[in-house]
């Protein structure tokens, strides 16, 4: 420091202003200039690390939240801390709330209207049973309770409710008499009903008659079209909501709290789910802009409940319902419920469909068809049966895995037999399955043959001429495999004249009529031109189960390289069960998955898989555990290839939207990524674990079997998933099986599989035990069936390893980190991974180097040099990235910390 | 930076004694932003993290008045930390990688240490929760200073431009440039001395 700079005492008190005036004017001067005084300024106020704190934090706030600020201003709002509506109803003081009334045993009064009895909680008020004075009638009346009067979002809700209500005229939506918003308890007056919701029937009852349902679905639908006809969707129609009047149950639609005019979207709470999840629309759950269609959706979910007793989308919790309303189709309601007619079932299945536009256009159609059936119900000979509703029977039932259609594998044997008939001679009434979609055959009878052609009349009703040639004898009996309601395969179990009994690969069973099945209609579907046909870049995902020991893949390589006319190397350890491959369009977002199943003999069948879209946050893909190989495609040229792991069965594909720019000198960059989420929810703790204790599944524990081609997973309330396996040998069925997942929080699923004759069940390993203590574990246990990418597995242990002093256990730990440094060392050399990923690989090595040093009593001086070199390279890199827009300065910051923690540590440890 | 410092006892015990609504807006606005910090980075979207903020808060509510607050038994930071941590899985999020996601990049993805022990999900809380009380305690200090002042310690010691840069672009001196710097990160620093100390 030169002589000429002021003392710190004196910066410091600049800092504090407390100098003279003249004296803080000369050191501004000397500070304008001097660079030593400047640092000296900088490190008085603060420490280094203090000034990478503030840089880190302060670098990156959080984004403005509307949402949030809503959260916040209404928890300050409660005067003090409150919980749910239903507290604070509880705490309505009719007292203070209403003048006192004459009359003893009332409530209480609020202007004209004589306060009886409170009869309801609902929505965001309590409803009261009241005598309106001036006209001498008696009302419904709904207050806002007290404490929910005072938050501004309540009030203009419980007056947005009224105004809908009062708009809609109709015999089946509640009448609003008077509102009164201004006052300090707002109310709203409207017609009393005497009687019970339809909630309290079905409670009380059980699924109701036919030609019940029908009318209250009808009177329904009716209130439902003048909601609609105003604009309006209710948005709520739940059980509960429906009210049936004493004597003659007419239906009246009430609540009508959540309901919004379609152009009204100011008051609408951004981001909040409004209304019971239960019965809500896929749209709505996913927090979409809804329509009167939601509605429908809505109504087939009551339609549903009144047919079977029960709702259609039940689960533990709010979420899981939600998932189930997004994600999956209900139970098949004659499986519940057979007095319940197909039509019915049919009707329901098109109000249920997840796109609304799939949906019938209209209550008031809904509510005619309805009209329609009760009256040729009522009257089967005057009233005409209406035409069946086209319900597409081989739409996918939501994302649930079609099963490949098993019976491509009886098509070398019909396809054989189907030559011969070439000549064959049909006759009329001759029971066949005769094609009527490209790709399906239906039961039908021959009515009519001219030449080459044939008239068939199907089960269902349709007529139609086809050739003599694509007709097939109808030989549908025990064991044959078709497809039933909604697109489901199974296996017919039993016959009984027109109908069958089907089992279906999930475990589902209805008796069906033979008019609503349908097999494959003979010719395969086409699929190695696939690829090239679309010639759009396609992602592609292989999922790779590893084997031990397996015939063949072999085949399944040249196969494979067929597709991406490029050489695909799986090492043998790799060996793929299944593959699994998806493409998404560029710009069609819907993503369409095919599954391929490997048979012994090497020929590959495709099946359509589930059905996802490239939406983020909606669908998702269930993957068997495993390693998953991401590639795209683009023109049949293999692009890109990553592997990702998935931990648990039931795990996920999710794609999230990428923000990285499309680097321009490479085009077949992908549009976004896909990663592997788990759906696991519950973090189990070390001493929660037990031996043989089941799986946990998405949401529900349940257990594994493993059969001679299926492995299949039951939840402990009877849901079922089955996958389809490649056709193992029974008799080479191993004791026991390894299956390593590679994530590292508590949802791990390493552990052992033991098999017990044809049953599997998982025994997880305490969590936290480091693999290769189970890799030992497991030698010399029996034939091991399947264990994962062995490198992958060898990585992540290292980073989630728990310091261990076992000298060998280190040396194995380098061991293994030092393949997977060599490893990255290739793939950023290919190009497949970025500079800094062998970089981090690096330091891990370093890091796992240092440890065993230590644990050999070595000096570590020269190890924590080339660590906190590699951390230094990690920081300029990191800041190249920064440069180029990649990552945030918060990023480098962490980085840098890092680097700065290192310096810390191994400075204090070991040599200077 | 690396100690964590316990809650303050004043404010939760105001809060379980007295319930009075200043330290309840105080609470709220502190712990509020964490814990919707905490859940945007585990990857909830905006809406479903102001859902889980709006959640916990009610659990912090209608646990208030039997909220028996005995340091011995551990920080109420912790406690926040599992409830937000249960409602994270009732959320359907997994606790998972910091930015995972949330639409990061791949590279940033590589960045990150994956985390592996509750250890280091707990230190991701702490994190979080240093970052708001700087956040908070950068309101409080903004609030106090001009915003020239302001601006001059924003530009250099946040985004890290050089004084004699932001000096020239702003039309102030050099000096006044690092006075404004080391002022406003005194004030800071005492701030969040003050919220962490214990009372």
């Amino acid at each position: 420091m030169s002589t000429n700079c002021p003392s710190r005492e004196n910066w410091r008190a600049l800092l504090d202003s407390a100098l003279p005036e003249a004296q803080q004017a000369e050191m501004h001067a000397h500070l304008e200039r001097c660079r030593q005084c400047q640092a000296t300024l900088d490190a008085l106020s603060a420490g280094r690390e203090s000034w990478v704190d503030v840089a880190l934090h302060l670098a990156d706030p959080t984004s403005a939240s509307p949402a949030l600020d809503n959260v916040l201003r209404d928890a300050v709002e409660h005067t003090q801390p409150r919980d749910t509506v239903a507290d604070a109803a509880g705490e309505f003081d009719a007292a203070a709330c209403l003048q006192r009334s004459r009359i003893p045993g009332h409530l209480g009064r609020l202007g004209h209207y004589e306060i009886l009895e409170l009869v309801g909680k609902g929505g965001f008020g309590l409803v009261f049973k009241a005598r309106d004075e001036t006209l001498d009638r008696i009302v419904a009346m709904k207050m806002l309770i007290p404490v929910l009067a005072s938050n501004a979002t309540a009030r203009r809700r419980f007056i947005r409710e009224a105004k809908a209500a009062a708009a809609i005229r109709n015999d089946h939506v509640i009448g609003i008499y008077a509102v009164e918003g201004e006052a300090a308890i707002p109310y709203l007056a409207m017609e009393f009903i005497a009687g019970q919701s339809l909630q309290d029937k079905l409670d009380k009852k059980g699924p109701l008659e036919l030609k019940e349902i029908l009318r209250i679905g009808m009177q329904i639908a009716h209130g439902l079209a003048a909601a609609h006809a105003q604009g309006h969707v209710h948005r709520d129609i739940k059980p509960a909501n429906i009210l049936l009047e004493n004597g003659v149950e007419r239906v009246k639609i009430t609540d009508f709290g959540l309901a919004r005019a379609v152009d009204d979207a100011s008051l609408t709470q951004s981001g909040t789910i409004a209304g019971t999840p239960m019965y809500m629309s896929p749209e709505q759950a996913a927090g979409e802009t809804v329509d009167h269609r939601a509605d429908l959706f809505s109504l087939g979910s009551v339609l549903y409940t009144m047919c079977t007793g029960r709702p259609p989308f039940r689960a533990s919790g709010t979420l899981g319902v939600i998932k189930r309303v997004m994600d999956e189709t209900p139970r098949s309601i004659r499986a519940v419920n057979p007095e319940i007619p197909e039509w019915l079932e049919h009707i329901i299945a098109k109000l249920h469909a997840k796109k609304p536009e799939d949906r019938f256009p209209t209550a008031k159609e809904v509510a005619e068809l309805l009209g329609q059936h009760l009256a040729h119900l009522q009257q089967p000979e005057q009233m005409p049966r209406p035409a069946p509703v086209g319900s597409s029977p081989h739409a996918p039932r939501g994302d649930a895995p079609v099963a490949p259609p098993e019976a491509t594998a009886q098509l070398p044997r019909e396809a054989a037999a189907h030559a011969e008939r070439g000549a064959h001679t049909w006759r009329v009434g001759d029971r066949v399955l005769a094609p009527w979609e490209p790709e399906w055959a239906y039961p039908a009878t021959v009515r009519e043959i001219n030449g080459d052609s044939v008239y068939v009349w199907f089960d269902d009703g349709e007529l139609s001429w086809v050739e003599a040639a694509d007709l097939r004898p109808l030989d549908i009996r025990e064991g044959s495999r078709v497809f039933g309601s909604w697109g489901f395969c199974g296996v017919v179990t039993e016959r009984d004249g027109d109908r069958v009994h089907i089992a279906y690969d999930d475990g589902d069973e209805e008796w069906a009529n033979l008019k609503d099945i349908y097999v494959p209609s003979g010719k395969p579907p086409v699929p190695s031109s696939f690829w090239k046909k679309t010639g759009k870049v396609a992602l592609v995902a292989v999922l790779v189960l590893a084997f031990t020991e397996w015939r063949g893949y072999t085949r399944i390589l040249s196969y494979v390289r067929s597709f991406f006319d490029q050489v695909v190397t799986l090492d043998i350890a790799d060996a793929p069960l299944q593959v699994k491959i998806f493409e998404t369009k560029d710009e069609d977002p819907n993503a369409k998955g095919f599954s391929v199943r490997m048979r012994a003999k090497g020929t590959m069948q495709f099946a359509p898989a589930q059905a996802f879209t490239a939406d983020a946050k909606v669908k998702s893909l269930r993957l068997a555990p495993g390693n998953y190989w991401l590639m795209a495609s683009k023109d049949g040229q293999l692009v890109h290839r990553e592997l990702i792991q998935a931990k648990l069965w039931g795990e996920s594909i999710v794609r999230i939207p990428s923000s990285k720019k499309e680097d321009a000198n490479d085009a077949a960059k992908l549009q976004g990524k896909w990663i592997v989420q788990s759906h696991a929810r519950q973090t189990q703790d070390a001493k929660d674990i037990k031996p043989n204790m089941p799986l946990d599944d998405a949401s529900k524990p349940g257990r594994i079997e493993f059969s001679a081609d299926r492995m299949r997973m039951q939840s402990a309330d009877g849901d079922v998933i089955t996958e389809q396996l490649f056709a193992i040998d029974p008799t080479k069925l191993p004791k026991q099986i390894h299956l390593f997942g590679v994530g590292s929080n508590a949802h791990e699923v390493s552990g052992i599989y033991k098999i017990d004759g044809d049953k599997l069940t998982l025994c997880l390993a305490p969590a936290g035990q480091p693999l290769p203590t189970l890799f030992k574990a497991a030698e010399g246990q029996g034939d091991v069936l399947m264990v994962c990418n062995r490198e992958a597995a060898g990585q992540k242990q290292v980073k989630s390893a728990t310091p261990s002093e076992d000298l060998a256990e280190l040396r194995r730990l380098v061991a293994l980190q030092d393949t997977e440094v060599e490893r990255m060392r290739l793939r950023v050399k290919q190009g497949f991974e970025p500079a800094h990923a062998l970089v981090q690989a690096e330091i891990s090595l370093f890091e796992v180097k240092i440890r065993l040093a230590e644990a050999e009593k070595q000096p570590i001086s020269d190890l924590a040099k080339q660590l906190i070199q590699r951390h230094e390279e990690n920081l300029s890199l990191a800041k190249n990235l920064h440069n180029a827009g990649v990552i945030t300065q918060a990023e480098v910051g962490r980085v840098e910390k890092n680097l700065i923690e290192a310096k810390l540590k191994y400075r204090i440890e070991g040599a200077p | 930076m690396g100690d964590s410092h316990p809650t303050r006892p004043s404010l939760l015990a105001r809060l379980c004694n007295h319930r009075d609504d200043e330290s309840w807006a105080q609470f709220v606005a502190i712990y509020g932003p964490l814990v919707y910090g905490f859940a945007r980075k585990q990857g909830l979207q905006d809406a479903d993290a102001a859902d889980l903020t709006q959640e916990a808060l009610r659990q912090v509510a209608r646990s208030m008045p039997d909220f028996d607050y005995d340091p011995a038994r551990g920080t109420f930071r912790g406690w926040l930390f599992t409830v937000v941590r249960n409602l994270l899985t009732k959320f359907g999020k997994c606790l998972q990688r910091p930015g995972l996601g949330a639409g990061n990049t791949e590279a940033l993805d590589r960045l990150e240490e994956i985390p592996d022990s509750a250890e280091t999900l707990s230190a991701l809380w702490e994190a979080e929760h240093e970052r708001q009380l700087y956040a908070w305690a950068a309101e409080k200090v903004r609030g106090e200073v001009q915003e020239s002042t302001w601006r001059a310690f924003h530009e250099t010691a946040v985004l890290g431009h050089a004084p004699a840069e932001v000096a020239g672009r702003f039309g102030m001196s050099v000096a006044a440039v690092y006075l404004a710097k080391n002022r406003v990160m005194v004030r800071l620093k005492a701030r969040v001395r003050e919220l962490d100390a214990e009372s």
